[in-house]
């Protein structure tokens, strides 16, 4: 699977509730290993869409103003959405 | 001692490269419509490109990033695809109406066909890229756009009513024809803040390997050069309102920009400005093919920079050879180059936006910029300029359309 | 045990300059793959550097034009073949190596005819 197929998806808990769209992947850098630990997943404005204003990252390398839903909590990638736990911590 | 007198020669450098023919067509041509009364708009171009050209500076030295890297970063393959395009299209336009300027002084002072002009235009760019070091075509065109400074000493000369140029550093909007005053506005806004030059600046500066070490460097260059070159572009206006305003005449020819200096200093002054404008020109032409070149390089992660030698970087070489010679081909068709010029302006003032804003947020980014990022001040000014740049992208085109490119 | 560095893929990987350990200029990363578990933190396997990949950037008849006008090729670069991620991808062997820079290599002849290269 690729990343540009992964991004953009409308992220849903299995009981329907929209969270918003995954707007990036967050992960965690190991010597050789890349590992996506979550998805920042935000309702996106027209500017967001448009890739004209990210979402502003202040530290280093990662994103604030998104919420992170840990990747553990996704329940299922296929079709066109991200379904993930209801009870994501 | 001798830091300080290179920092002195690379400031007088870019005074003398300051202007471009944007700022040639325009400010000659708002001083013939209006006087002294767009003075003012010159000082707000002026800060403005000093505070886009310092930030892609810092933006450069520290994270090593120029204007093109940033926009595909930021706005990503997609919306960064439309920003290059209208970049380079942007960029071209500005290239051809260059040459174009080139040209038309090389007939002023040698009375040649102009069609002959345009071969010798190519060879001589040409020439000047392939064979002189970076620092010496700096060096070469920067201090012979020196002689424009015989702009300055015309408008004294010309004795205009002081009280009426310094009225002209007051904001404010002509009421009669305030439609074709906004588009003049747009275009020495446009002209004065032409997107080639940061991108020039930018690679520029990777180009020289600066590092945070540098920063005093780039703030002196943006600040000091960037500030005194205005002084070039003030007395442009003041020349031609003094001169031209009077006497109802309408700058459509670069030679009677000329006249400029030619009427208060004689010949001494004709050949002056001409050799002025000849440089400054010429120098801008090599900044904005190379221009086109680190764009489309640094967009899709191609070896660019022309300290890598034309063996290291072949397509980046090819890019703009290739420009080069298309804008040449344009030229030798015959067209307007004061009317390209104008086009040019105007598309640049609309394409603005796209390079500024990935520019302001990555200058914002810790990650990137460490402890160098935006401080509160850099910010202010940072985000004023994107409203004006904003509003002047919109306004442009219709403006254009409206005031039939100024003639109202 | 250092603590992993964390890293948003869009914001720090992605459409980042590629370099090779001689500070060669190698192409963006125009995409990524991964290998999706579910369970399991889902991996980083490889980087897409390629007009090929350009496609799933930009949807529709403009990414196929665009790629075909590139030229379709592309390469994958394994993900134990980047050394280190800082503003750049650096990678852990030369581009020659990794199928990199074959544009450029290309037109590296054509440049090479003219007069005083």
């Amino acid at each position: 699977m690729r990343f540009s197929d992964l991004i953009d998806r409308q992220v849903v808990t299995e009981s329907g509730e929209y969270l918003g769209r995954a707007f990036d992947l967050r992960a965690a850098l190991r010597p050789g290993r890349l590992e996506v630990t979550g998805i920042v997943v935000a309702r996106r404005g027209l500017l967001e869409r448009l890739g004209i204003v990210q979402l502003r990252a202040l530290r280093s390398h990662t994103r604030v103003g998104g919420d992170v839903v840990p990747w553990e909590a996704v329940v299922s990638v296929r079709g066109h959405r991200i379904v993930v736990r209801d009870d994501r911590s | 001692m001798k830091a300080i007198f290179q920092v002195a020669l690379g400031i007088l450098a870019a005074i003398g490269g300051f202007v471009d023919i944007g700022d040639l067509v325009f400010n000659v041509a708002a001083g013939a419509e209006f006087g002294f009364s767009l003075l003012w708009v010159v000082v707000v171009g002026v800060v403005g490109i000093i505070v886009y050209s310092e930030m892609c500076g810092r933006v450069a030295a520290v994270s090593k990033r120029a204007v093109f890297d940033a926009v595909r970063e930021r706005l990503g393959f997609g919306v960064g695809l439309v920003a290059l395009v209208a970049a380079q299209l942007v960029t071209f336009l500005t290239l051809a109406a260059e040459v174009g300027g080139i040209a038309i002084v090389l007939q002023l002072l040698s009375n040649l066909p102009f069609l002959a002009l345009v071969p010798l235009a190519f060879i001589g760019l040409l020439a000047a890229i392939w064979f002189l070091e970076f620092e010496w075509i700096e060096r070469l065109f920067g201090y012979a756009g020196l002689c424009l400074i015989v702009f300055v000493v015309a408008a004294i000369k010309l004795e205009p009513d002081w009280g009426s140029v310094a009225h002209g550093f007051v904001p404010q909007i002509d009421t009669g024809d305030p439609l074709v005053y906004l588009y003049f506005m747009v275009g020495l806004l446009g002209a004065a803040m032409t997107p080639y030059e940061v991108y020039f600046y930018s690679s520029g500066a990777i180009e020289e390997g600066w590092t945070p070490k540098d920063l005093g460097l780039n703030r002196l260059n943006t600040v000091i050069g960037y500030g005194l070159g205005g002084l070039l572009s003030f007395a442009l206006m003041i020349t031609a309102g003094a001169l031209f305003l009077p006497q109802g005449i309408q700058p459509q020819l670069i030679g009677t920009v000329a006249l400029g200096a030619e009427v208060p200093l004689g010949q001494v002054g004709l050949l002056l400005a001409l050799v002025g404008i000849l440089f400054a020109v010429g120098g801008a032409a090599i900044d904005t093919c190379f221009s086109f070149a680190y764009n489309l390089a640094q967009f899709f992660g191609w070896e660019w920079g022309k300290y890598r030698g034309p063996a290291r970087a072949p397509r980046f070489t090819l890019a703009w050879l290739v420009l080069l010679v298309l804008a040449c081909c344009v030229i030798a068709t015959g067209i307007d180059p004061v009317m390209l010029t104008e086009y040019a302006v105007i598309f640049s003032a609309v394409a603005l936006p796209l390079t500024y804003l990935p520019i302001l947020l990555v200058a914002n980014d810790r990650a990137y910029m460490r402890e160098y990022a935006n401080g509160r001040l850099a910010n202010v000014f940072g985000v004023v300029y994107l409203v004006v740049i904003l509003f002047v992208a919109l306004a442009a085109i219709p403006l254009m359309l409206i005031t039939n490119m100024g003639q109202g | 045990m250092s603590r992993p560095k964390a890293l948003d893929l869009a914001l720090g990987v992605l459409d980042h300059q590629l370099v090779d350990p001689d500070g060669r200029r190698c192409g963006k990363v125009d995409d990524l793959e991964l290998e999706v578990t579910i369970g399991e933190p889902a991996r980083v396997t490889a980087v897409l550097v390629g007009p090929r990949y350009w496609h799933a950037r930009v949807r529709g008849p403009v990414g196929r034009l665009l790629a075909r006008l590139g030229g379709g090729g592309g390469v994958k670069v394994a993900w134990d073949g980047v050394e280190r991620v800082t503003s750049a991808v650096e990678l852990a062997r030369p581009a020659s190596e990794l199928g990199l820079g074959r544009g450029d290599d290309r037109f590296r002849p054509l440049i090479g005819r003219l007069p005083w290269a």
